[in-house]
């Protein structure tokens, strides 16, 4: 089979994007050429929020719009090269946001199945692809780590919850029944608003994201 | 030098076979590191993971002059594992020796050394796991919070750029 260009182009641009360690391209490309093909036109729906995470996507051609919630809020649009839904595929939950095209797109269909045997395999193939998928969760782990640190230095001083979680001190929950805080939304005051009573369980997300890369946090407690 | 005997027991490594444990063991370097040393400090370069043999640590974060305890890791838990494989990242927590550990420290020349094959290939498949887990129940929380906030007030433009990021990271 002679090799596809498009997708040699698109294996070696992820990797460098990512910084990926070195991994054996041909071999990788040799796994997931004969994979099935899908060609989507211009608004067409790859994945819907809800939906079970059956498969991946490696994205050759193309631009997809990530939208989320009842008013499918835009979250961000994506173009050729990358992988799409790795992370459903391999957490085991439903779609998080829904991906449409905005272009004509090509994509190769990776199925639930074949991502555990690409996974699982010990050929040279096998191990590019695992590192495609680490150095892929790695980048977006450090982007979003990245977001998170600016927003916490942003927003960092109206963080009360935070500050004292980060004392060994317990903040009070806020009120049941009244809204999430207990205190009506203050248009135009973002901060306001994290300061009267923002979950407590997203301050620990916060950090937990920012930090995830050193830690088996299944032992891990907050010290109090 | 760490043992054969001591690298047997860890689950992590109980599917690899002696020759593999030894060609392993002959070449990651085996790290001591006496009671409260800092193995990794935050902020630093990322080179190399550590699979921990014996002993235990903690990780905890620095903001400021504050300091917070993420949790303990022991025997057979790998750490800055994702520093191997996307470059060029920072330590985004500090790891420090809670007793008197002993690790091995794999450097990224170790992940294309045909003899350490088995070990890696290993250690790679948990990794896989072990960040999609994380990411995983880092999920679920971002998708109760934003199910939560899908009403709010759009001038908190935070909440917003909380949610993207969050949705980034578990997206599609």
């Amino acid at each position: 089979m002679a090799p596809d260009l498009r997708l040699n182009r698109a294996l070696h641009e992820l990797l460098t994007r990512f910084k990926a360690c070195p991994v054996d391209v041909a071999e990788l490309r040799a796994l997931l050429q004969p994979l099935p093909r899908e060609e989507f036109p211009i608004g067409a729906s790859i994945y819907r929020e809800g939906e079970p995470s059956e498969c991946l996507h490696l994205l050759l051609d193309g631009t997809v719009r990530v939208s989320a919630g009842s008013q499918k809020t835009v979250l961000t649009t994506i173009s050729a090269p990358t992988v799409l839904g790795h992370l459903g595929v391999l957490t085991g939950l439903p779609r998080s946001a829904s991906i449409d095209t905005v272009s004509p797109a090509v994509l190769i269909r990776i199925g639930q199945a074949q991502v555990r045997e690409l996974s699982a395999g010990s050929g040279a193939g096998n191990q590019a692809f695992r590192r495609l998928m680490l150095a892929t969760m790695g980048g977006l782990m450090s982007d979003t780590n990245q977001q998170l640190q600016e927003l916490v230095t942003e927003y960092g001083e109206s963080i009360p919850r935070g500050a004292a979680r980060l004392q060994g001190e317990e903040p009070p929950r806020p009120p049941k029944g009244g809204g999430r805080s207990g205190v009506p939304a203050s248009p135009g005051h973002a901060a306001d608003r994290l300061s009267s009573g923002f979950d407590p369980d997203l301050l620990d997300e916060l950090e937990n994201i920012r930090l995830v890369q050193t830690e088996d946090d299944r032992r891990h407690k907050y010290k109090r | 030098m760490t043992s054969l005997h001591s690298l047997r027991s860890l689950r992590s490594l109980q599917a690899c076979g002696d020759r593999d444990l030894q060609a392993f063991i002959r070449h990651a370097t085996t790290t001591d590191f006496r009671t409260e040393t800092v193995i990794i400090a935050q902020g630093q370069p990322a080179v190399g993971a550590f699979l921990i043999v014996s002993g235990r640590c903690r990780a905890e974060v620095q903001r400021g002059d504050r300091r917070m305890v993420l949790g303990s890791l022991g025997p057979g838990d790998l750490f800055g594992e994702l520093g191997l494989y996307a470059c060029g990242q920072k330590r985004t927590a500090t790891v420090v020796a809670e007793e008197d550990v002993s690790a091995l420290l794999i450097l990224p020349d170790a992940l294309n050394q045909e003899a350490l094959r088995p070990v890696i290939d290993e250690l790679e498949r948990r990794a896989m796991a072990s960040v999609a887990d994380r990411i995983r129940r880092s999920a679920a929380k971002a998708r109760r919070f934003s199910d939560e906030d899908e009403d709010d007030d759009p001038s908190a433009s935070w909440v917003a750029s909380v949610m993207t990021s969050l949705r980034r990271l578990v997206g599609g």
